[in-house]
């Protein structure tokens, strides 16, 4: 708990928020029962012919059963105004420059506070805004009857018979208002909580899951995890929309069988009276809100309903920007170290330079290395190698000549190429994309295994020259052996 | 009873213009994600 409360910008403001939306609800249970009670009382006596008790009973302000509607939305700011905080962390993480420890924190906390704002403040949503159909419904009735009873006493005088029927009758059963208040959240709100909620319960269980993963394999578990979430949110979204209509088709119902303009036109034998401008006014108000909801969220919707290209394992992790060869590999890339070949001769492994005298001496380390940490494991004789395009043969041939030597022999080609992507809310995006081709890499023909297309580095004029014919080879289902000659 | 069914087919429309916000808002967590991912 007190860590959620610690990931969660605003928490306080939130659970203030919320505190006060709810006791707001229940000030308004309280207070427009109560008022029914009175109302009651009085038109009872009314029936009895006193008409005077009516002329005591309050209209009650609208008021009170606006802030109570609107206590719903202050929550829903709240909140959003939290998860706004961590999604600008996440932004920050990914788009500002500064130390790769201080954006992981960024993005920890970005991460934890996104689902952390997003299941407390549905919570919190959900919890007002059931309490606000109740107690909205309650009072809205208070007020509407409070009007009938007053209609009722200004009658009494002079047509008695119509005061009678508005003493009956003077407005809508709770019932009618709180049935068709609360089946529009049930059924038509209802559903899309309910995923949200969901889906941040995934998210929780498969984030929590990441920590046993193995580290290649992260990315594309929440790669998976966010399609499952978005396929979870579609379907409660559908069935919040057929849940609308079920709602709307109950809210039609009650509203026709339990119509006090019906009742009393029944009563009196008259048709009922024409709709007030009150009615007509809330009603455009309602459809006007209606469309300025739908008008805000027409970017979120452009930007979730845009693609971004699909995820590829080899997506930013080597963080590097060098001008490969312009070819796309076809093999995974995996974790090995990572050697890179740079036109002026420059060599570097594992982000470090590196002299070619050195190399193999350093390979045969790291091979040692590997057979200490992974004594249950087989030497697995790959390395990432990397060479910028003009890098010529006579650099090229003995790196990788060091290289066969000491026994990384199945080493992975690895191309960079840059990826854009236009997203509408966040604009131009670029990243690096790293493809690989395996390849066997040998001294000597000799060494060459049996039925492989064997390729004599020395032959090529630089790597683009080489990289381009093993791509071609492998492009064709070949395994390619190149050969390169002692170091 | 003119007044009430005007009055539901607003609601209804409140109720699918919430959800349809509700749902974009929350999917936007994805883009986020994504945006790591990317």
């Amino acid at each position: 708990m007190s860590s959620m409360i610690q990931n969660l910008p605003r928490f306080w403001l939130l659970a203030g928020t919320t505190l006060l939306a709810v006791l707001l609800q229940v000030y308004l249970l309280v207070v427009s029962r109560r008022r029914l009670a009175v109302q009651d009382k009085a038109r009872q006596r009314a029936t009895q012919g006193d008409w005077s008790s009516l002329a005591g009973v309050p209209i009650p302000s609208w008021g009170l059963a606006v802030a109570g509607a609107l206590a719903p939305l202050c929550v829903a700011a709240v909140a959003v105004t939290a998860l706004q905080t961590s999604r600008g962390k996440i932004w920050q993480a990914v788009t500002a420059p500064g130390e790769p420890a201080d954006k992981a924190q960024l993005l920890s906390e970005g991460m934890a506070g996104d689902l952390n704002g997003l299941m407390v403040g549905l919570t919190a949503f959900s919890v007002v805004l059931a309490l606000a159909a109740v107690a909205v419904g309650l009072a809205a009735t208070a007020r509407l009857r409070a009007r009938g009873l007053a209609r009722a006493s200004a009658l009494s005088a002079t047509e008695p018979e119509i005061a009678a029927a508005w003493a009956r009758h003077p407005g809508p059963a709770p019932g009618l208002l709180i049935g068709s208040l609360s089946a529009f959240v049930i059924a038509g709100v209802g559903p899309m909580i309910g995923a949200a909620s969901l889906s941040g319960s995934h998210r929780i269980k498969t984030m929590a899951d990441l920590v046993g993963t193995e580290p290649s394999h992260k990315g594309a578990v929440l790669a998976q995890l966010l399609t499952d979430v978005t396929q979870r949110l579609e379907a409660g979204l559908w069935q919040a929309r057929l849940g609308a209509l079920v709602a709307a088709a109950i809210a039609a119902g009650l509203a026709i069988a339990l119509s006090p303009a019906r009742a009393r036109a029944r009563e009196l034998g008259k048709p009922a009276e024409l709709p007030g401008r009150g009615a007509l006014a809330l009603a455009a108000g309602m459809a006007l809100l209606a469309a300025a909801l739908f008008m805000v969220a027409q970017p979120l919707q452009r930007e979730n309903q845009t693609p971004w290209p699909p995820f590829s394992s080899g997506t930013d992790r080597l963080q590097l920007k060098l001008d490969t060869p312009a070819l796309t590999g076809t093999d995974e890339l995996e974790r090995a170290p990572v050697l890179i070949a740079l036109a002026g001769g420059g060599l570097s492994l594992n982000g470090r330079g590196i002299q070619r005298q050195d190399l193999e001496d350093t390979l045969w380390v790291l091979r040692n290395n590997f057979r200490v940490l992974h004594r249950d494991q087989l030497f697995d004789r790959r390395l990432v190698f990397l060479c910028e395009k003009t890098t010529p043969a006579e650099h090229l041939v003995p790196a990788l000549a060091s290289v066969a030597h000491a026994g990384y022999t199945r080493p992975l080609l690895t191309f960079l190429r840059q990826e854009e992507t236009v997203r509408p809310l966040f604009g131009t995006r670029v990243h690096t994309v790293a493809t690989a081709t395996l390849f066997s890499v040998v001294n000597s023909s000799d060494e060459a295994e049996d039925g492989t297309a064997g390729v004599d580095a020395r032959e090529f004029a630089d790597c683009a020259a080489l990289a381009a014919r093993i791509v071609q080879l492998r492009g064709e289902g070949r395994d390619v052996t190149v050969i390169v000659g002692r170091p | 009873v003119l007044r009430s069914l005007l009055l539901v087919a607003a609601g209804a429309m409140l109720t699918l213009s919430v959800s349809h916000l509700l749902h974009h808002y929350v999917r936007l967590s994805e883009s986020y994600g994504r945006l790591v991912l990317f």
